[in-house]
């Protein structure tokens, strides 16, 4: 394979690219679910192809193919790739400099302990099914559900500076939730985390790890005292945010808008731009002190970690938000032009026959030194918040509102009853500037979000979050209709 | 475009492989797309990108594995993970079997071989002019230029066969002002020879430059114009979250328990319809039945959500053709809505209009409470102020939180024309006028 994707940047070469990269992707995934104990589906997916990415005279042109195994199909898409590149070299104007990287031949493969493809089939269903069962027990759940998801990966890269890149990647996740119906009123909750629960890089052991079957019965118990809950009463008041929820706040509200091409406005017109504008960098005063961001490709079992990027560039861990100060991007090398000129290590594709564009590879809010019970005691009135329910925000990641599963009312500092249909809202700069304080690492954790979406057409990409608990004071709540 | 006789092809050689009742599912296209980001064509691809997927049973046990490669051993892999898949797990007590009927539909109504081999580069050429005229105007245009095809095919070793094959050209433009203003426009068409560039620029550089300096209201209830875009979304989410039979099966759905009851307004009539001008609907749905245009609300009436064959057999009513692929967690949906117009226009409407709001689109719309249907978002790329019947300013994006049922209940006023925007599918939806709507920021 090495040989013929050689031989492909080499041929873009010699059709006049300035540069060219390839990358050839394997990738399978098992998808397992079951609803209310019986098997929903069980997916197996396969897929293996090139993407070739040239720079002719300052414009970029991409082509992919599932295969170049003839010389004859090569030379067709590299170049498809190339005339692409001088087409829009003739319209455009383009000016493109890659920002310089260090040239490397490596081979990299993430770690983990259980290959989940080699787990018999039978031992995921009966896992699920278990939950199923067991969420089902209690009165008045009427709808369970279980899923499971693996995936791995072997990618080669190799460019004409050359580079020469073999990665490896597995990762595990899954989860469990029930739903309770009553006279029109839908209750959801879900363990580890809504939306297909938790993803780590890692293998079956990740799956036991989070032990589904202790957790059913409290979730079961949970959606059905829901329905008893009082509504989220609408005024201001503290949040605390729990893992999952906290994980989507940081997502959506640092991780999107701290991404430089939106920043530059090459993604307005379907993701959007960033309030976080070339003019606040190191100049803008992002959320209070206690809140500190980080970008880190390099974390420990998150799903956004890989050694080197897919430009070729070694993945890193910098500063987003320091003290409360907005202090960096995420950047490509067709980006990087502040700081120190160079790439962080964070564009990515999803599969070879996308184009690598800017992307979160993990972004974290780093511990801070309370424990989750000194955030419940010293709030004198507010809502604790756990896990997602909906979600939204607007093109500049500035206004956001958030919903979750469910909250518990905290008074004088103890917890004192249930919440349903908690929803909060606020500005970003406004809401993490009230960021009272932080849970420290003893609670801080790993997520991954495995369908965070952008570009054009719709990049479904990996994203590892890395976060505690958070409280944040005087947040609008209850504002749903 | 993989034509009828290779598709066939295809499926003949998988399904001869596989000693177990077998389906095959063909999907995928080419697409080329250039993108657009501060009047430059800064990214321009080709994507060619197919999934053949086989689906297996043992008994009411069936397993699903796919692949990217139609020959040789990769799919012979594909059928060996299939059938695996179907011995090693547990029956599915709702599994209907694989459609036994032997004829086929071949669907090619929005297929244009022109676009196909037009070239896109001349296409692209015609941006140069707009480029050179925004960066006259200190404009930036962002968007994103497309056209390809896209397939999807069914068979079994039945003799069922279903194919469908459409072209799809895309193009959309955002425009920024120096001053805060946004503009945006899109259109799509299965002929490339539709879209024209010139007319989509002027269209956003007019939203962009009238909502410049855009001042901030307060939040409240208003009357609203919702241009097409934004109608778009308040219909898909509708469809998503209302329309689907195993939403109402299980009594999830807003409309569980609302089967002939009145329960919009009047004046929404919502069909769902695969063959309406630009749909790029299929004929058929993934379990290969045949689809026929369905009448889900009548004058405000609610008459039936979409069904496939397991919630229609469940609820005793018939099915209506809107399966996905097996296994789909969501159940069967709508594909193709549509909204029927009414008598008035756009501009009728802010005429008619002592103080509301315009809105362009939304953006990042979700569901708050799914079974009230219960919806936020914000506006986006064009939102303004209007008073004595005429647009006096830009204003600044605004969050709403509101309930579709109470939306559809105060619509006053829908427009002639409709327009055919993406959704799961595509929607057919005209402009409406809405009293009362509410946003919160």
């Amino acid at each position: 394979m090495k040989i013929l994707l050689k031989k492909a940047i080499d041929l873009a070469l010699s059709m006049g690219a300035d540069y060219a990269d390839i990358r050839y992707s394997k990738f399978d995934s098992e998808s397992i679910s079951v609803k209310n104990g019986q098997v929903q589906g069980v997916d197996y997916h396969s897929d293996y192809g090139v993407g070739i990415r040239v720079l002719c005279g300052g414009a970029w042109g991409f082509a992919s193919n599932p295969d170049l195994d003839d010389s004859v199909r090569m030379e067709t898409v590299v170049k498809r790739a190339v005339d692409l590149a001088k087409a829009s070299n003739k319209v455009s104007g383009n000016n493109i400099e890659l920002a310089k990287k260090e040239s490397v031949e490596d081979e990299w493969a993430s770690k983990f302990e259980v290959d989940p493809f080699t787990v018999p089939l039978e031992e995921k269903l009966e896992l699920l099914m278990k939950c199923c069962e067991e969420m089902s027990k209690v009165s008045g759940v009427a709808i369970t559900n279980g899923g499971l998801d693996f995936i791995r990966e072997d990618r080669l890269y190799m460019d004409t500076e050359g580079s020469e890149i073999s990665q490896k990647f597995v990762q595990s996740g899954g989860g469990i939730s029930c739903m309770s119906l009553l006279g029109g009123e839908v209750q959801q909750r879900s363990y580890p985390s809504a939306h297909r629960g938790n993803h780590n890089m890692a293998g079956y052991e990740f799956i036991k790890e989070m032990d589904f079957l202790q957790e059913a019965p409290r979730l079961a118990k949970e959606v059905v005292e829901l329905h008893k809950a009082i509504l989220c009463p609408t005024e201001k008041m503290d949040i605390i945010l729990g893992g999952s929820q906290l994980v989507l706040q940081v997502h959506e509200s640092c991780g999107h808008a701290v991404e430089l091409d939106r920043v530059l406005g090459y993604e307005a017109n379907f993701a959007g731009t960033s309030f976080l504008t070339l003019d606040k960098w190191k100049n803008y005063t992002y959320g209070s002190k206690k809140v500190n961001l980080v970008q880190d490709g390099t974390t420990t079992r998150a799903i956004g970690s890989a050694k080197y990027d897919d430009e070729g560039v070694a993945c890193t861990k910098s500063d987003l938000v320091k003290d409360g100060e907005f202090v960096g991007y995420l950047k490509s090398r067709d980006s990087a032009k502040f700081e120190n000129g160079v790439s962080n290590g964070a564009c990515r594709a999803q599969g070879w026959y996308n184009v690598p564009i800017v992307r979160m590879t993990n972004v974290h809010l780093l511990p801070g030194n309370e424990t989750l019970d000194e955030l419940i005691t010293s709030t004198k009135r507010g809502i604790f918040m756990c896990e997602n329910r909906s979600w939204s925000i607007d093109d500049k990641r500035w206004n956001f509102q958030f919903g979750s599963e469910l909250g518990w009312m905290i008074e004088n500092g103890k917890i004192t009853g249930m919440v349903k249909n908690p929803t909060y809202t606020g500005i970003t700069p406004e809401f993490w500037g009230n960021c009272e304080g932080v849970a420290s690492k003893d609670e801080w954790k790993v997520w991954g979000t495995p369908n965070c979406g952008k570009g054009q057409p719709m990049q479904v990409i990996r994203v590892g979050h890395g976060v505690s608990y958070a409280k944040f004071k005087d947040v609008k709540v209850g504002v749903s209709k | 475009m993989i034509s009828v006789e290779n598709t066939k092809e295809v499926f003949k050689e998988t399904l001869s492989k596989s000693e177990n009742p077998t389906q095959v599912i063909l999907s995928g296209g080419k697409q080329q797309l250039a993108r657009i980001g501060k009047n430059t064509v800064y990214q321009n691809m080709l994507n060619k990108e197919y999934t053949l997927k086989v689906q297996v049973a043992d008994y009411k046990k069936v397993g699903n594995a796919s692949t990217n490669r139609f020959y040789g051993e990769d799919v012979e892999k594909a059928i060996h993970n299939a059938t695996f898949i179907a011995r090693h797990q547990a029956q599915d007590p709702d599994w209907e079997g694989f459609l036994n009927v032997d004829d086929e539909i071949v669907d090619d109504k929005f297929y244009c071989k022109d676009t196909m081999d037009s070239c896109f580069e001349e296409k692209l050429e015609e941006l140069n002019e707009i480029f050179i005229d925004a960066k006259q105007k200190n404009v930036e245009i962002a968007g994103a230029f497309s056209h390809g095809d896209s397939i999807s095919a069914i068979g079994n070793q039945n003799g069922m066969f279903r194919y469908h094959v459409n072209t799809d050209c895309d193009f959309t433009f955002s425009i920024m002002t120096p001053n805060g203003g946004t503009g945006w426009s899109e259109f799509h068409s299965h002929r490339l020879a539709d879209i024209n560039p010139k007319e989509l620029y002027r269209v956003s550089l007019e939203k962009a430059l009238l909502s410049e300096n855009p001042i901030e209201i307060d939040g409240g209830e208003y009357t609203v114009i919702l241009e097409p875009p934004a109608v778009q979304s308040l219909l898909f989410f509708l469809g998503y979250a209302g329309f689907g039979g195993l939403g109402v099966q299980e009594k999830r759905s807003f409309f569980s328990e609302k089967f002939g009851e009145k329960v919009f307004g009047d004046n929404i009539s919502i069909s769902d319809n695969f063959a309406f001008d630009q749909s790029f609907g299929a004929p058929f749905d993934y379990d290969g039945i045949r689809k026929s245009s369905l009448n889900i609300m009548d004058k405000g009436v609610f008459n039936t959500p979409v069904f496939d064959r397991v919630t229609a057999r469940k609820m005793n009513k018939v099915d209506t053709g809107h399966a996905l692929p097996y296994p789909s967690r969501s159940g069967p949906l709508p594909l193709n809505l549509c909204l029927s117009g009414g008598e008035s226009s756009v501009d009728e409407m802010v005429k008619s209009t002592k103080k509301g709001i315009l809105v362009t689109r939304f953006f990042y719309d979700n569901l708050i409470d799914p079974g009230q249907l219960t919806l936020t978002g914000m506006t986006r790329d064009g939102t303004f102020l209007i008073e004595d019947g005429k647009l006096v300013s830009g204003i600044k994006n605004m969050r709403y939180n509101e309930s579709l049922p109470r939306i559809f209940n105060s619509i006053i006023a829908l427009s002639k024309q409709c327009w055919s925007l993406r959704g799961f599918g595509r929607l057919s939806v005209p402009a409406i006028k809405v009293e009362g709507f509410s946003f919160s920021s």
